[in-house]
């Protein structure tokens, strides 16, 4: 008896074996440049003074406190949440629109043609294309605003005014990055059966009313992913306003991660960053809890 | 059999990667096999037997390509020195705008993980942080046992200059490159629209009549773009005869009526005068004057390797600035090789240092780019390159003293920021010319209220002591 429990034992630790190798890289990478970075720095560069040159030093809360009475800190927040609330909808929903669009074009070329097209920006760098953006966006020499000046429309700040930065961040952040919501909206729509929508039609259900009744509760893990993913992304947003605005004019495109860079990496006060960090990451953790929480409410596994 | 296959593969894997992070290579290195492959901290001997010292050297790059110079400036120093091999290591900032923040904290990040080069290259806005945190080796014991060999360097460069690498009687290097911000003028631009070249002396009305004057003309330019690099802008207010800080750099004085006024032309050049295009993060203003779009910019001469590139010839000539009220004051700043207080071999690296500041660095790395800090070697080398014509303004401007140098306390990073901000606020028109920077003004005397380099006695003296002209 206590051999044959013995062999179960090494028969799944064999098994299991073959699993824990596979998942060794992930784990050790996520440990040495996630896991370790994360408790050093809640644990201890946000409770210190510490500059690379001079030495470290234990603060206590202080770098929480000069956090919370730094008045740019409420400035930078309430840019990051403008920026939240205008770039998730845009993904969110603008990515669901296309991947619907795409998914109904029937003509296989161009539905390659369209699928290429929107996920290519994804993989091309973001400071590169931010250039390309850069000159499209340009007051003085920009293509758009010589396009507007062709139909007397007067020129645009679209990077100079601080209202219409957002609207251009917004902009170049959906072109950017809606392929990667686009892309798991479309591999989700995919994969509800032909035959359900075959089923409603007989019923003589509308193609939107279908759209709503069948697609959407079928695509909704999809979405919940796709939520999740974007919220975390969209609080941690660095790349767009960075190499569009520099987080100007002014301090008006300036954000979360951006003030995380310029106090640990342009002024040294790595303690300042690191408690900005976990305040960065005690947002982040709220926002997926609540997606956690709330999704046995809206989120349908059930597929059958 | 798959089994034992997938674990293998994951083993691999696994061993892969951690030898991929495992590479400590300098990035760049000598020219010879020899001197890339010794590390810093050890010594390897020649073909001769003698023991050869390898000095880690790291400089400031832009991302160009610098092997064919890196290898001729290595050949050279062997030549001298064959029992010493520098090994140069190129680092670029990525600091958006490309200044020295990026490189220095590079820089300091090597010294924190006991990684840290011999010898660095540091602009003058880093040597009152590194003396002040204790990390730089003073020269003058090496200096005044080598008096011989160093007086062609010593004697070909500028006295005050000397002095930004002088904190408290220490000299922490001798300037490879002295910069000064000139303006720089597109001619053909200024023959199209007729008006003549201006002379060294010229004054801020002479400048804005040649404003009027290139808006009047029909030509599709703008007089000018209006600069975002602090050092450049800085030239502009003492000119007008203001300045970012008070005289002993204990306090703001950026909302000097002086300065509001500098500010506030600016602002309006751009939103009344029609004078300038409004500044983007993307195409900045020496792009403007390459792409003929602006007929004058102020910068120095460290563009001229973006004239080149561009194979824009013949047509820039530089002047001082425009007298408003400060005189033909420009702001200057120089760069040198310093050596690190945790090198094993200081006289070796003193070496290195200071034969960077001599005629063959200068010769080889300089053709374009910065000015040299040599004056005879750079005489000749402006004198060859096509990029800026009437080059002699900018080492006149040091004959003349016309020059003051940048402000730079040991809080320089954060008042860059703070520098930044006000900028775009002004060149936006998110508030006047005076909210701005009285906006600064508080930012700044707050930096320096909860400053960590002026808390004792001592440190307040080590900032007097900073040379100050």
């Amino acid at each position: 008896m206590r051999k044959t429990r013995q062999r179960k034992l090494r028969s799944a630790w064999r098994e299991n074996l073959t699993g824990y190798a596979f998942v060794a890289p992930a784990f050790l990478f996520f440990t040495v440049f996630v896991g370790i970075p994360i408790v050093v720095n809640v644990a201890a560069l946000s409770f210190a003074d510490f500059s690379l040159m001079g030495d470290f030093e234990w603060v206590g809360l202080e770098n929480f406190i000069d956090v919370f009475e730094d008045d740019a800190t409420y400035t930078i927040l309430l840019n990051t949440l403008k920026l939240f609330a205008v770039l998730v909808p845009t993904h969110i929903i603008g990515g669901l629109v296309i991947a619907s669009l795409i998914n109904a074009v029937r003509n296989r070329f161009f539905h390659t043609v369209f699928r290429i097209s929107l996920y290519f920006p994804m993989v091309v760098t973001t400071a590169s294309v931010a250039i390309v953006w850069g000159y499209l966006f340009d007051t003085d020499f920009g293509v758009f605003n010589w396009v507007l000046a062709e139909f007397g429309v007067e020129k645009i700040r679209w990077l100079g005014d601080e209202h219409w930065a957002l609207f251009s961040i917004t902009i170049f952040s959906a072109w950017k990055f809606i392929g990667n919501a686009f892309l798991y909206y479309y591999i989700g729509l995919r994969n509800v059966p032909e035959s359900y929508m075959e089923a409603a039609a007989i019923d003589g259900a509308s193609k939107l009313r279908a759209f709503f009744t069948i697609k959407i509760p079928l695509l909704t893990p999809t979405i919940f992913f796709v939520v999740t993913t974007t919220l975390i992304n969209c609080f941690q947003v660095f790349d767009e306003p960075y190499f569009l605005t520099n987080g100007g004019p002014g301090v008006s495109s300036q954000t979360l991660a951006m003030q995380i860079y310029r106090k640990g990496f342009g002024q040294y006060h790595f303690g300042y960053a690191s408690a900005l960090g976990v305040v960065l990451f005690l947002l982040v953790i709220a926002v997926t809890v609540l997606m956690f929480s709330t999704q046995k409410k809206w989120v349908n596994y059930d597929t059958e | 059999m798959k089994k034992i296959v997938a674990a293998l593969l994951s083993l691999l894997m696994v061993l892969t990667a951690a030898s991929c992070s495992g590479n400590t290579q300098p990035a760049s290195s000598g020219g010879s096999d020899e001197a890339s492959t010794a590390d810093g901290g050890g010594s390897d001997e020649d073909g001769g037997g003698e023991e050869v010292v390898p000095i880690r050297v790291a400089l400031f790059t832009d991302g160009n390509d610098m092997s064919a110079t890196q290898k001729a400036v290595f050949d050279a120093f062997i030549e001298e020195y064959p029992n010493i091999h520098p090994q140069f290591e190129y680092i670029t900032s990525d600091s958006y705008g490309s200044n020295w923040n990026g490189y220095l904290m590079k820089i300091q990040t090597m010294i924190a993980g006991n990684d840290a080069p011999d010898v660095i290259a540091l602009g003058l806005e880093g040597v009152a942080m590194m003396a002040m945190n204790d990390m730089a080796l003073p020269l003058n014991d090496f200096i005044d046992s080598h008096q011989e060999e160093l007086a062609p360097i010593l004697e070909a460069q500028n006295e005050d200059l000397m002095k930004i690498f002088e904190i408290d009687g220490n000299i922490y290097s001798i300037p490879y490159e002295a910069n000064c911000v000139v303006t720089h003028i597109n001619k053909d631009i200024f023959e199209e629209a007729g008006i003549e070249l201006p002379d060294y002396d010229w004054t801020w009305e002479e400048f804005v009549e040649i404003c009027e004057q290139i808006k009047n003309s029909g030509l599709d330019v703008y007089p000018f773009a209006c600069t975002s690099n602090f050092f450049a802008y800085q030239a502009l207010m003492y000119c007008n005869g203001a300045s970012p800080l008070n005289e002993d750099w204990t306090a703001s004085a950026i909302n000097s009526p002086e300065s509001i006024k500098v500010a506030q032309f600016f602002q309006d050049a751009i939103f009344k005068n029609d004078y300038a295009p409004e500044p983007s993060e993307t195409i900045t203003d020496t792009e403007l004057m390459i792409q003929e779009r602006v007929a004058m910019t102020w910068t120095g001469r460290w563009v001229s390797d973006d004239y080149n590139s561009s194979e824009f010839y013949d047509k820039v000539y530089v002047n001082t600035l425009p007298n408003g009220g400060g005189g033909n004051t420009s702001c200057a700043g120089d760069a040198g090789f310093v050596v690190l207080k945790d090198t094993k071999y200081p006289e070796e690296a003193m070496t290195v240092a200071t034969w960077c500041a001599g005629e063959t660095y200068a010769r080889t790395f300089m053709s374009t780019g910065s000015l040299p800090a040599n004056f005879t070697a750079g005489a000749e080398i402006c004198a060859a390159d096509r990029t800026i014509d009437n080059w002699e303004v900018m080492y006149e401007i040091y004959d003349n003293g016309d020059w003051k140098r940048s402000c730079d306390p040991p809080e320089y990073t954060e008042l860059a920021d703070i520098y930044s901000d006000m900028l775009s606020i002004i060149y936006s028109n998110q508030a006047t010319a005076e909210e701005a920077l009285n906006d600064a003004n508080d930012q700044i005397n707050e930096v320096f209220a909860n400053s960590d380099y002026r808390d004792t006695p001592e440190e307040l003296a080590f900032i007097e002591a900073i040379y100050k002209r």
